[in-house]
């Protein structure tokens, strides 16, 4: 809880100082904003939404057969083997969970540090984390022999009198991840209320009254209720910022801790943050970008906005590549033998070209983003944010399948090839992402309505009485000392 | 005397009037239909007479070739109603029949000795063709379950090699036959003997003229005897022995030698220089087992006696070329001149070599034949000239020749009388298929076989055949010669029948059932003596055979019978002296001259027997098909092999399709670079592409009888290859063949080990990693294992041992190219280069290394198990797999540094080649659990046997297991002892004292991981002037 | 008692509400609330509302999670069924971490979310309040200020004038169905 403490003043969600640029384009009065993005959900769905829905669905729908035929006939549907244990369906797994980092990093950490530049994406941010977990809880679940058995992994008094072995990674993963998914949920839904309440209050029809009235909770933007409000999200924001940090390092300890070359390494833990955030923001710009062009968000969701996000990518896309350099380094220094060949392998053994495809997207590609032309362009930015997540993707299929496919006996050496179910089960997770993702954008205020009020100049109350007394803000500042 | 299960000695139960056929349970008609005999009606069993719906669909079923047949609806439950059957019979038959009653353990009512749930072991013998092995078989509540060797048979001295454990498998093949058909066409033995009857009369006016018998080899004496009669019966009749691949030139080779018809056996222990010249002498050779343990018992650096050095030349990588401290490789046809050039050597150093049979030649690497014959000379009566036995006569008697001059006959080499003395082995099938394709065959009898598809190419037998009147064909499974038969008769697997065998060095066993005969089939004796005209029952010709036998000892009695039945073999070797007629072998000699260089224009053939179908007999065997071939790791599959440097010069690799031309004969094949085969040689597995094989065995690989013609039965010349379109599938189990300069199979030489003994400890090269907490003490027993790599030769049996043991599935070929193989335990092959340039694999050396679970006390896949499915046993500290609590995470296995865990990626027991019909189920380990899809499993120690010697223990009021109480199946099976089991706490065990040498490490130790197995350094020892 | 009862005024701009709130404490009223769209600082002090006390109660979920967590696992694996795994200790701690420190941090937020429903007596599905079809705006662009009947300066009348005197519009008086 000392992250409360750090906080000057808990009761204030826009800290004093003025905002260097304008957060919100374009003279909207608070009115607009509600107008704006509640319209979205209220106003008949675009053709444009409607395909996006069915294409995304009938993909679900093939998931949903292709994991009905995995638990019929069993994993050896996919191309796994002896040695590769592990292929895509733990690459699936690792990917959407770095994927779902974005989202509580955007709302925690840099609620945190005041960036509240934030407001106009954390909530969008957020959902994305959640449909991402969602996807990436699915792998585990299905990855098992036995899937009707899965229940073994909770604590649960049963019939042998056995409990599960909390020395196994594969463990903590399972509540590292589960209590992700749950805080991201509430933290999310925290955020919602008094937004929900918005379109409860503007309900035309009966269903939505309800539905957003039970949903709302009644909320009736009591100042005694923001008080608990405030600090609530300041607390979830506090908790989740050492949760998200943790919950990769805790995925890369399923790999740190074992013993095999490539695997068995102390760097994984920060690499796989400094991955996670890098893929989430980059899966943030290449939805925002399009988001904001369907629903004509321009000036809620700026350029500026895009910008500061496509710097985190180049700062964590370089900081990824250290550990690529790193992890080298480490491995000639080691002096071990299986450690040096296990990467030499990596870069030029048979799966040298999906080594060589990581580093072109992970590393080369984000060093666009040196020149503001680049970080400013729709298109660049979109590129890229689509590169990224095809690199993340390798680097986790790298790091399983070409550290197990070669490790201690030559004599078992082998190579994974995949099966069309592999693919199969890829393309249908992202089924499932987007048809969630649709379904939140008709239904859900997209960006925090009551936040982003808050951060207009209007939100302040001297705003109006000083004209000629130079800035409204930079009283408050002075009042807040 | 009762058999206690906790005796590590597996010896033969003793046996007692409940283990003797009782005849109405035979051959008189189907077990499908009642008995009529005497004009009673004889029913089965009482299901039978309710015609339960068990019974109806037991009666009614369809052919093995049917479709139906793909759901065997044989159960357990009428399996064992013809078990009871004879219990009924034993009641109902012998009011009328006065017959000796047999019974084959009912079940029904408990015999002596018979707990139900302890397994009983009885002794027999397996031939296959002409390789006699004595074995004790295990039976679980009458199903015969697991073949293991008999200590008291000179050539199993307890050991059993993949082929015969492997064989019990075909006890249950589905695709059996498992009735007697007449012209495809539903019959019973009723019909057929009526049948046989009616034409008997004519046959015997004529003297049998017009008869023709063709039998596969056999070293049985009753069957010999058996044969007399139909030739007293019919003087005018044709009986003729065929097999593809035990028809050796041995016998040809003694008589002119010797005089007389002899076999050689070795006494290897005694020989500190042996020579193997294209002889596989620890692994196609009759005697291989016995072999291998002699070999291994001087093989130790620090063995009594010292330590023995192996010379091997050949033009394949056999097994023994593998182990050799030395290899030549040379043309198979070049083995004569070789063994003249050693001659003339040796006659340089003062052997009296008889003249004219040494002919100096430099055409053989001349510093390894002058280093060898050096040797030799100085190792009079201790070394051992050995010679393939399917080398031209004149050759193996220069080989004779050789060891009399230096001495060693009546040390290291002794000869036996030969069983039979047969004239050249493609004599008997060439007049065969003449007469037939002569039309002069009105009745053609085929004794099992398959000489449709195994005779020589240039005899077209199958063509021939046609052409007689009457075929009748007694297989114990469909083939392609049934197929062309108008009777088709159901032949009993050895476990189900009686009869007798000779081993090469003269010692008798018995052939005792231990089923009755699961299809109603007949054996080749049986069925020999309606040959002869009076049928009668195996047990009574075997039986009378050994009563009229051994007047040299002074007559036998039945107490000698039921010894014999106990023990598995009777009396001993029959060592007979021989002197060497010089001057015939000189003179055949002179005719053995070295051949016209080969090119890659003109290619050398030679044909190996497969060390997994063996002559294509195997071919519907699941275990042996998937088995690893020892030096390619080839599976389900033959491939032509070439050595790299022809494979360069004739632009092939690996995978590539090519097209043999041999005389006319083409042969499409693919290829397999395989390191050690000599240049411009192409060896090719027989057995293999069968066309009628039943559901596992057709159509794998090539057909390389199609190129084999009856003058060229080993090895042929000048042959052509031309590339063709397209890639062979040729499934291994091992792609990467390099050790990658791993301190995985660690060895030196003989004298490094002398210098620096504890070396192979020293060579780990990273720091050894260190535990975090206090590390768990292992109390009381602890069990553990090693392995001496000095010793392995690579010969698969202890993976057949594990397969039948520990109930492992078949995934078929398609899975083992994807690397899902299950085998428990599996032996890594690594071949390494003797030249600078690591990457120069023509003169290779090989390494042959058993890995199975190693059981880490600090087991890696223990921590990372989220469900506890894999976890330590205090008592006996081993790594144990729950199956009922693993969820298939897989991520055990990804952390297991030793790859040994198996998945069970599908439900391998109902799909593709390893679905299993009811009937296979018998086969099964009751006491090992039968896993299911998804989840882990692996080598488990044999545990099942080791609670069961625990149990035995504490029932005799003794917490501690005696040492060499528990054996797992491996260990067993090992023919040169590599494998050693028992409990490490305690200093005194055999696997202590092992553990204690210097040559002892643990592979990959270094990880602090802990293995329970660990592994002694290969020791080899090379003739110090070879090196220098 | 009398009915539950409340008089609600209406004001366009932050500014005006937190002087009209200052104003209504220092007037003495207590039982009254502020209802606006976003959190508007300097108006918790106007009204001088005090500190939350949701710290504590998640506090006390935190260590409650710490403590689940960490027991669980010492029962389960130390104690109740020992198995040997690894070679490692029944009671591996190191090994024991993620888990405490994932159950800690649920819990914690467990008790943010639910200790502020509890704090904030939410859900309350049925208010007077979200009865008045002009309050609506109170999400949107409009702040509003209510005087429970149940303030003992509380005077239908009076209460009234103040709230039109310190530039409330639209004032109304709810009263609770």
């Amino acid at each position: 809880m000392s992250q409360i403490n750090v906080m000057p003043d808990s009761a204030l969600v826009v800290p004093p100082e003025a905002p260097h640029e304008k957060l919100v384009h374009g003279n909207h009065t608070f009115h607009d904003v509600t107008e704006l993005v509640s319209e979205v959900t209220e106003r008949k769905p675009e053709l444009a939404w409607k395909i996006c829905l069915a294409l995304s669905v009938s993909v679900l729908g093939a998931f949903g057969a292709a994991v009905l035929y995995l638990i019929w006939s069993g994993t050896g549907i996919w191309g796994l083997q002896q040695p590769v244990g592990w292929a895509w369906d733990i690459t699936n797994f690792v990917f959407w969970v770095g994927i779902g980092h974005a989202g509580t990093l955007i709302s925690a950490i840099l609620f945190l540090f005041r960036q509240k530049w934030r407001t106009s994406i954390n909530r969008f941010a957020e959902a994305m984390t959640l449909f991402a977990v969602a996807c990436a809880l699915l792998f585990p679940g299905i990855h098992v022999g036995r899937i009707w058995m899965t229940y073994f992994l909770a604590p649960l008094p049963n019939q042998m009198g056995m409990w599960p072995n909390f020395r196994s990674p594969l463990l903590w993963d399972v509540f590292a991840v589960g209590t992700y998914g749950t805080v991201s949920l509430l933290f999310w839904y925290v955020g919602l209320i008094p937004d929900i309440a918005t379109l409860r209050d503007r309900a035309k029809t009966k269903l939505r009254a309800m539905a957003y009235g039970v949903l709302s909770l009644g909320w009736r933007g009591s100042m005694r209720h923001w008080i608990n409000y405030e600090r609530s999200y300041m607390i979830l924001a506090g908790i989740s910022t050492p949760l998200v940090l943790s919950v990769h390092t805790i995925v890369s300890f399923d790999f740190a801790t074992s013993v095999i070359p490539g695997w068995h390494t102390t760097i994984f833990p920060p690499y796989f943050v400094a991955g996670a955030i890098f893929s989430g923001f980059a899966m943030v710009v290449t939805l925002m970008v399009l988001a904001r062009q369907l629903f004509g968000m321009k000036d809620l969701v700026t350029l500026d906005h895009l910008e500061k996000m496509n710097k985190i990518i180049l700062l964590t896309g370089t900081l990824v590549g250290y550990a690529y350099a790193m992890e080298f380094f480490i491995a000639w220094y080691s002096g071990n033998e299986y450690e040096q060949y296990a990467f030499i392998n990596r870069a030029l053994g048979p799966y040298a070209w999906a080594y060589w495809t990581m580093i072109t997207c992970n590393v080369i590609s984000p060093q666009f983003f040196w020149f503001k032309r680049f970080r400013r362009s729709i298109p660049v930015m979109f590129a890229l944010s689509i590169l990224v997540n095809i690199g993340m993707w390798f680097e986790r299929f790298v790091i399983i399948v070409t550290s197990l496919h070669r490790d201690y006996l030559p004599s078992s050496w082998g190579y994974f090839m995949p099966t069309i179910w592999d693919i199969a089960m890829f393309v249908g997770s992202f089924g499932l992402f987007f048809t969630l993702f649709l379904l939140f954008i008709r239904f859900l205020p997209m960006i925090a309505i009551s936040e982003v009020k808050g951060v207009m100049p209007e939100a302040s109350p001297h705003h109006g009485h000083h004209e000629g007394h130079g800035h409204g803000a930079s009283i408050a500042a002075a009042e807040a000392r | 005397m009762s058999h206690h299960h906790d005796e590590n000695q597996r010896d033969p139960m003793h046996h007692d009037e409940n283990h003797e056929h009782d005849h109405e349970t035979g051959h008189d008609a189907g077990p499908l239909t009642p008995i009529q005999e005497n004009g009673k009606t004889y029913w089965r069993s009482l299901d039978h007479v309710a015609q339960t719906p068990e019974m109806q669909s037991f009666i009614t079923r369809e052919f093995p070739e049917g479709a139906s047949e793909l759901d065997d609806p044989v159960s357990r439950r009428s399996f064992m109603s013809l078990m009871g059957a004879s219990v009924a019979l034993a009641g109902l038959g012998t009011g009328c029949v006065r017959r000796p009653v047999e019974k084959i353990v009912p079940h029904s009512k408990r015999p002596e000795d018979t707990l139900p749930g302890l397994p009983q072991y009885y002794a027999t013998t397996f031939q296959l063709s002409g390789r006699v092995t004595g074995l004790v078989v295990e039976s679980n509540d009458g199903r015969p379950t697991k073949i293991e060797g008999n200590k008291l048979h000179p050539a199993s001295v307890g050991a059993a090699g993949s082929l015969e454990q492997g064989a019990i498998l075909s006890l249950y093949d589905p695709d059996r036959t498992v009735r007697v058909t007449q012209g495809g066409a539903e019959s019973t033995w009723a019909a057929y003997d009526a049948a046989w009857n009616e034409g008997f009369g004519a046959l015997r006016s004529s003297g049998g003229k017009g008869l023709l018998v063709i039998h596969e080899a056999t070293r049985s004496p009753a069957f010999g005897a058996t044969v007399a009669k139909v030739r007293e019966t019919f003087p005018q009749a044709r009986v003729v022995e065929w097999d593809p691949v035990s028809g050796d030139e041995t016998i040809a080779a003694t008589k002119l030698a010797y005089g007389q018809a002899l076999e050689p056996v070795f006494s290897l222990e005694r020989a500190d220089t042996i020579v193997a010249v294209d002889a596989d002498l620890l692994g196609a050779a009759p005697f291989h087992l016995r072999h291998g343990r002699d070999w291994a018992a001087r093989r130790a650096p620090d063995a009594p006696g010292g330590m023995n050095r192996l010379w091997a030349v050949e033009p394949n990588f056999t097994i023994t070329g593998g182990t050799a401290d030395h290899r030549l490789r040379i043309r198979a046809g070049d083995a004569g001149a070789f063994l003249r050039a050693l001659a003339a050597e040796l006659q340089k150093r003062g052997v009296e070599i008889p003249a004219g049979i040494a002919a100096p030649s430099d055409a053989f690497a001349p510093k390894f034949v002058q280093t060898l014959a050096k040797e030799l000379a100085g190792k009079k009566g201790r070394s051992v000239v050995a010679v393939g036995r399917h080398q031209p006569a004149a050759v193996q008697a220069i080989g004779f020749a050789i060891n009399a001059a230096l001495g060693n006959v009546g040390e290291t080499l002794r000869f036996a009388p030969a069983h039979a003395d047969v004239a050249s082995p493609v004599d008997g099938v060439k007049a065969a298929a003449k007469a037939l394709a002569s039309g002069q065959v009105d009745t053609l009898v085929i004794l099992g076989g398959n000489p449709a598809f195994d005779a020589p190419a240039d005899l077209a037998f199958a063509d021939a055949m046609a052409k007689a009147k009457t075929k009748i064909h007694l297989t114990a499974a469909p083939n392609e010669t049934s197929r062309l038969a108008d009777w088709v008769l159901p032949e009993t697997h050895f476990l189900e029948e009686w009869g007798d065998a000779v081993a090469v060095d003269g010692t008798y066993s018995v052939v005792q059932p231990l089923v009755q005969p699961i299809w109603d089939g007949r054996s080749k004796i049986e069925v020999l003596t309606q040959v002869a005209g009076a049928p009668k029952k195996g047990y009574d010709v075997v039986h009378e055979h050994f009563l009229a036998g051994g007047a040299d000892e002074g007559g036998r009695t039945e107490a000698d019978w039921r010894k014999a039945l106990h023990d598995g073999v009777h009396g001993g070797p029959k060592f007979v002296d021989a002197t060497l007629d010089a001057g015939a072998v000189a003179s055949a000699a002179g005719r053995v001259t070295k051949l016209a260089a080969a090119s890659a224009g003109a290619l050398d053939l030679v044909f190996l027997v497969d060390n997994k179908v063996f002559d294509g007999r195997f071919s519907n065997n699941g275990w042996l098909q998937e088995l690893p071939d020892s030096m390619t790791k080839l599976t389900w599959t033959n491939a032509a092999l070439v050595s790299p440097a022809t494979a360069k010069e004739l632009g092939v690799e690996t995978n590539q399709m090519i097209r043999i031309e041999q005389g006319g004969r083409t042969l499409d094949a693919g290829v397999w670079v395989q390191p050690g085969v000599a240049d411009h040689t192409i060896a090719l597995a027989l057995g293999y592409g069968r066309k009628v094989a039943g559901r596992v065995g057709e159509n794998r690989g090539f057909d390389a009888y199609a190129l084999r013609t009856s003058d060229a039965l080993w090895m042929a010349t000048g042959a052509k290859v031309t590339k063709v379109p397209g890639t062979a599938m040729l499934p291994t189990t091992q792609n990467h063949q390099s050790m990658e300069g791993r301190p995985l199979v660690r060895e030196q030489t003989a004298q490094e080990y002398a210098a620096n003994p504890t070396y192979a400890q020293e060579l780990v090269k990273s720091p050894p990693l260190l535990a975090l907490w206090k590390e768990h003490e292992y109390t009381g027993q602890q069990w553990g294992m090693t392995i001496d790599l000095n010793s392995c030769v690579g010969c698969n049996g202890c993976m057949i041992a594990c397969q039948a043991e520990n109930n492992i599935p078949v995934v078929g070929p398609e899975q083992v190219r994807m690397g899902r193989q299950m085998h428990w335990i599996r032996i890594d092959r690594y071949f390494a280069s003797t030249s600078t340039d690591d990457s120069d694999l023509s003169e290779p050396e090989v390494v042959h290394q058993p890995v199975s679970c190693v059981q880490c006390e600090n087991a890696p896949c223990e921590n990372v198990c989220p469900v506890a499915a894999t976890v330590h046993s205090k008592e006996g500290g081993l790594n144990d797999m729950i199956y009922n609590r693993c969820i298939g995470t897989r991520y055990c296995a990804n952390n297991c540094p030793y790859k040994v865990r198996r998945f069970n990626f599908f439900d391998w027991h109902n799909r593709g080649e390893g679905t299993l019909t009811d009937v296979q189920k018998l086969s099964f380990n009751p006491d090992v659990t039968v896993r299911t899809r998804g989840v882990m499993e692996k080598c488990t120690y044999c545990v099942q046997r080791i609670n069961s010697a625990r149990r035995d223990a504490k029932l005799r009021g003794s917490e501690v297991v005696a040492d060499g109480a528990i054996t797992p199946a491996c260990a067993q099976a090992c023919p040169t002892e590599a494998i050693v089991f028992g409990d490490i706490n305690d200093p005194n065990s055999r696997v202590s004292k092992i553990k204690a040498q210097p040559r002892n490490y643990e592979m990959l130790g270094e990880l602090n991981t802990k293995p329970r197995t660990s592994y002694l350094a290969r020791i080899r020892n090379p003739n110090p002037e070879m090196v220098s | 008692m009398a009915k539950h009862k409340l008089l609600v005024a209406e004001f366009d701009t932050p500014a005006e509400i937190v002087s009209a709130a200052g104003k209504l404490q220092s007037a003495g009223y207590r039982d009254y609330d502020a209802h606006t769209p976003f959190p508007i600082h300097g108006l918790d002090k106007a009204m001088k509302i005090k500190d939350s006390r949701l710290g504590w109660i998640v506090l006390g979920h935190g260590i409650t999670g710490c403590l689940i967590g960490l027991g669980m696992q010492w029962w389960m694996n130390g104690v109740d069924y020992q198995m040997l795994i690894g070679g490692k200790p029944y009671f591996a701690y190191q090994a024991f971490v993620p888990v405490t420190f994932a159950l800690t941090i649920l819990l914690s937020a467990f008790g943010a979310v639910f200790g502020m429903f509890f704090l904030n007596g939410l859900p309350r599905w049925s208010h007077p309040l979200l009865a008045h079809p002009g309050f609506r705006r109170h999400t949107d662009d409009k702040f509003y200020l209510s005087v429970e009947s149940d303030d003992p300066k509380f005077d239908a009348t009076k209460t009234r004038a103040l709230l039109e005197e310190i530039g409330g519009k639209r004032v109304a008086l709810l009263e609770a169905p």
